[in-house]
């Protein structure tokens, strides 16, 4: 009664059936050399993967960064192993995604891509807006308090939200202990809750 | 799996999201059973994680993804067969040199015993530890030895320097460094011929 935490988020509308073919089943396909199963492995999780890679990288780099990802699936796709890895394709796919943001914050500069990261949330609001609807609004802030979280935090509540993965398995994808995992999360979600109240 | 964990903040996000093992699980509802602390502060976790989620939620639906997720999928899918029908490299196997059976510290633990065996023989054969010339005389049925020692100093070297495993040397040879004639039965020290020179 008490595990009412959320599931992931799923936008509304594009509720995804459940899968009659696994994602297993598909990447094998397309170890095979089936192109359209990798095509509809990209539709399954191209909201989720886009929607993270947004939150963590920012919106100008996060197709960029998408793409990129579906084709280090395809580089390293031998190497994908059901048995060993936890969590199946979706924790393997998060975790290249989170490889690529982490590569691009080190290629950048991680203050220089934070002050980018949080002009571009503040240039978005332009003059008017004070005009703009609520909803909008508190997305704004939403997406200004999360800018504002360090890149650490950001990535774990992220993985959270956006993923199936367990704790366990976002600690692994971010490398770090399940104590310390938890930790950035529930400093993150205070953080996040106190900037949005603000 | 609590053991690990640091705080109770920690334990009950685990909780919250159902991945405590059963034994923890059953532990932690124990506790807020008897710890309104606890389970307020478990309510209070829950409405974040819940409100976070939700504007999340919002700010997605409001906020559209900046591709089109058919044609994403297509301009990927296009990329991946672009990739696939590329001629994959050949993959060159070299020939490894053939592996030693040997243990690597065997090489050197080789060398070693080669050196120490070469130095032993160097030794014996400059005469530094030879200080007696045993002869064998071969006299009628029986074999008598008899040792010649080079110089009292060196019997005394002799005979402070071994110890024979099964028959001391003193008692081949007399206290004033004569040679002390013996016939070899059974029992000669097997030691005492590989010393000498035997003589037929």
């Amino acid at each position: 009664m008490l595990h009412t935490m959320v599931p992931p988020i799923v936008p509304k509308g594009q509720e995804p059936a459940p899968p009659v073919v696994s994602d297993e089943a598909l990447l094998q396909r397309l170890r095979d050399g089936d192109a359209a199963a990798g095509e509809a492995l990209v539709k399954r999780h191209c909201t989720a993967l886009l929607h993270y890679l947004q939150r963590v990288a920012g919106d100008q780099v996060a197709e960029e960064l998408h793409q990129q990802t579906w084709l280090s699936v395809l580089d390293h796709i031998e190497k994908f192993d059901p048995t060993l890895s936890g969590g199946g394709f979706k924790a393997w796919l998060f975790r290249i995604a989170t490889n690529k943001a982490n590569d691009f914050w080190r290629s950048r500069g991680r203050e220089k891509v934070a002050k980018e990261g949080l002009k571009l949330v503040t240039d978005e609001e332009g003059p008017d807006a004070s005009h703009r609807l609520h909803g909008q609004e508190q997305a704004d802030k939403l997406k200004r308090a999360i800018a504002m979280l360090p890149e650490s935090q950001r990535q774990v509540l992220m993985l959270r939200y956006y993923s199936d993965m367990k704790f366990l398995e976002i600690a692994q994808v971010v490398g770090c202990p399940l104590n310390t995992a938890l930790g950035r999360m529930h400093k993150a979600m205070l953080k996040l809750k106190a900037l949005m109240e603000e | 799996m609590i053991d690990t964990l640091n705080d109770d903040s920690q334990i009950l996000l685990l909780f919250l999201a159902g991945e405590l093992p059963e034994h923890d699980r059953m532990a932690i509802e124990q506790r807020l059973a008897t710890e309104p602390a606890l389970a307020e502060e478990l309510e209070k976790l829950q409405s974040t994680y819940d409100h976070i989620g939700a504007r999340l939620q919002d700010a997605d639906e409001l906020t559209a993804v900046p591709v089109n997720i058919h044609a994403t999928a297509r301009s990927i899918g296009q990329l991946m067969r672009q990739r696939l029908a590329e001629p994959r490299p050949l993959v060159v196997v070299r020939k490894q040199p053939a592996k030693s059976h040997l243990r690597p510290w065997l090489i050197p633990s080789g060398i070693a015993a080669a050196i120490l065996v070469g130095s032993a023989l160097l030794i014996s054969r400059s005469g530094m530890f030879q200080p007696t010339q045993a002869v064998a005389i071969k006299a009628g049925p029986t074999t008598t030895v008899a040792t010649h020692p080079a110089s009292d100093d060196n019997l005394e070297l002799f005979k402070d320097s071994f110890t024979p495993p099964n028959r001391d040397i003193a008692d081949v040879l007399s206290p004033s460094g004569t040679p002390k004639d013996m016939s070899i039965q059974d029992d000669v020290s097997p030691f005492l011929l590989k010393v000498g020179t035997i003589q037929e």
